[in-house]
């Protein structure tokens, strides 16, 4: 009983209620968090990843199908070595392994591509160049909102136009380069 | 010098001489060899049409023959005009090895209503009107792409260019595609697929569409067009607005939601919070049989579903 009152009036650790009451008033009303708690908040309370997981592994084997068609392009206008050279090549030489370019060097590729097919029309090339820097944007911005909101079904499709995008760019620098070099545009 | 003649030599030979001469340099963006070749062609036969710089305009009309009209550039090499095992293929050829910047041809081409008709240009403009055949093609990289047509099967796409498809036959498919231009769709009937990146998108008119699937990074999205009773509809965007503008409430399901963007609607339920915490905002509304179904996504972009009567 003698402990309980006093428990009234201080606190077991000998601080008085009013000092504490006086020190709790002293502190401020509001405190803003030093970084923005949101991003944590929405990672939280969003649906699981399974989704974008599933995407993460579509745009990763599109990426790859989309750097291989390039990369086969590239090779297919590279001057051949005569064939009396290519013969005398070492049958025992290694291949080399092709990787997945980063996001950065795909785009690298793909601009080069652009570049040295339309070299010959720069009106062309700007155009193309300029669009490529659009959809690079957008391949941007959309996975950061797939980052954010990866239950937005709405933006898988959008991100897979854009890879589509980079595809007709390299095919309309393509056919401008076959129309430079034969005259006609090809379908 | 007389003074008199200095004043007179003002006054007229030298704007006569600068005349003449911004004449002189004018002239060459008007020549071109005239063309008039007519060919034989089948009602509903291909025709394939090239062309790098320039214009090219199509029409329609009731003969079994193609006649090419217009004018072809002093840069281009000859106008290939060839059969093919299915129709007719008409070229602009220019040299080899030309380099960009070549004058532009400007073709004016009619053809069988019936025609199936591709065409493929580089920075030329296109504008086909009165085909009613069961395909159409149109693709350009810069120049502009303009359709009006009661074709079954209509392709329309640019990289930069603007791309306009007008009419369609009934239950047509219609796809119409630009990067960076402005799409505008008014009065088609089918099934539509339209996608912009950065340009926007308008798509309007009283014909009913069965079903739409419009996508667009950044660019706007106006929709202004009578819904199809059991019709499906989605419409995506990142950052782009979405505008629904419809005649009366129809008798469809809303599933609408953004990420972050804003909602507003003058019918049905307000629209809520996703969650206590987030910025997002959804709308789930159902009115009459529901039958039809409109889905909206956007991230960022804001919402705007107004019925005129309702």
């Amino acid at each position: 009983m003698t402990d309980e009152i006093r428990a009234d009036k201080t606190r077991t650790d000998g601080i008085p209620d009013e000092t504490l009451r006086k020190a709790v008033e002293s502190l401020p009303r509001e405190l803003a968090p030093q970084r923005d708690l949101w991003p944590g908040i929405a990672a939280r309370i969003a649906p699981p990843r399974q989704r974008f997981q599933t995407w993460s592994v579509a745009a990763g084997v599109t990426c790859v199908i989309a750097v291989g068609a390039i990369a086969i392009a590239l090779s297919a206008h590279r001057p051949q070595a005569p064939a009396t050279l290519a013969s005398k090549q070492p049958v025992t030489q290694p291949r080399p392994v092709a990787t997945a370019p980063s996001p950065d060097e795909r785009t690298r590729m793909i601009a080069a591509t652009i570049t040295r097919s339309t070299h010959q029309d720069p009106r062309t090339q700007a155009v193309l160049l300029k669009n490529l820097d659009i959809v690079e944007t957008s391949i941007t911005n959309i996975q950061h909102a797939l980052n954010e909101d990866p239950g937005n079904s709405g933006l898988q499709p959008l991100l897979y136009q854009q890879y589509r995008n980079e595809a007709t760019l390299v095919a309309a620098a393509q056919r401008v380069q076959l129309q430079t070099a034969t005259g006609v545009i090809a379908p | 010098m007389n003074p008199l003649d200095n004043v007179t030599m003002k006054r007229f030979v030298l704007p006569a001489g600068l005349l003449l001469g911004l004449l002189t340099a004018t002239l060459p963006a008007f020549a071109g060899t005239p063309l008039d070749k007519t060919v034989a062609s089948t009602a509903n036969g291909r025709v394939e049409i090239s062309s790098v710089a320039g214009s090219i305009k199509v029409t329609a009309w009731n003969r079994n023959e193609i006649h090419i009209g217009g004018t072809l550039s002093r840069d281009a090499e000859r106008l290939a005009v060839e059969k093919t095992g299915t129709g007719v293929s008409i070229q602009v050829v220019l040299p080899q090895h030309t380099f960009g910047n070549v004058e532009g041809s400007h073709l004016v081409i009619q053809l069988p209503a019936a025609s199936q008709l591709e065409v493929h240009t580089v920075s030329a403009d296109i504008d086909a009107g009165g085909l009613d055949g069961s395909s159409v093609r149109l693709e350009s990289v810069s120049g502009n792409v303009t359709l009006v047509s009661r074709s079954a099967n209509i392709y329309a796409s640019a990289i930069s260019g603007d791309v306009g498809v007008t009419g369609s036959a009934p239950d047509a498919k219609i796809e119409a595609h630009s990067i960076s231009g402005k799409l505008r769709i008014e009065n088609v009937n089918g099934n539509l697929r339209a996608g912009s990146t950065s340009g926007d998108i308008q798509l309007t008119g009283e014909n009913s569409l069965q079903g739409a699937k419009v996508e667009t990074t950044s660019g706007d999205l106006q929709f202004a067009a009578t819904l199809s009773p059991d019709g499906d509809y989605d419409f995506h965007s990142v950052s782009g607005n979405v505008v629904l503008s419809l005649p009366k409430v129809p008798a469809a399901s809303f599933d609408v939601s953004s990420f972050s963007g804003g909602i507003d609607t003058n019918f049905g339920p307000q629209p809520r919070r996703t969650s206590e915490f987030g910025p997002g905002k959804e709308w789930h509304f159902q009115s009459g049989s529901g039958k039809a179904g409109i889905r909206i996504r956007t991230l960022s972009g804001d919402i705007r579903i107004h019925a005129s009567a309702h």
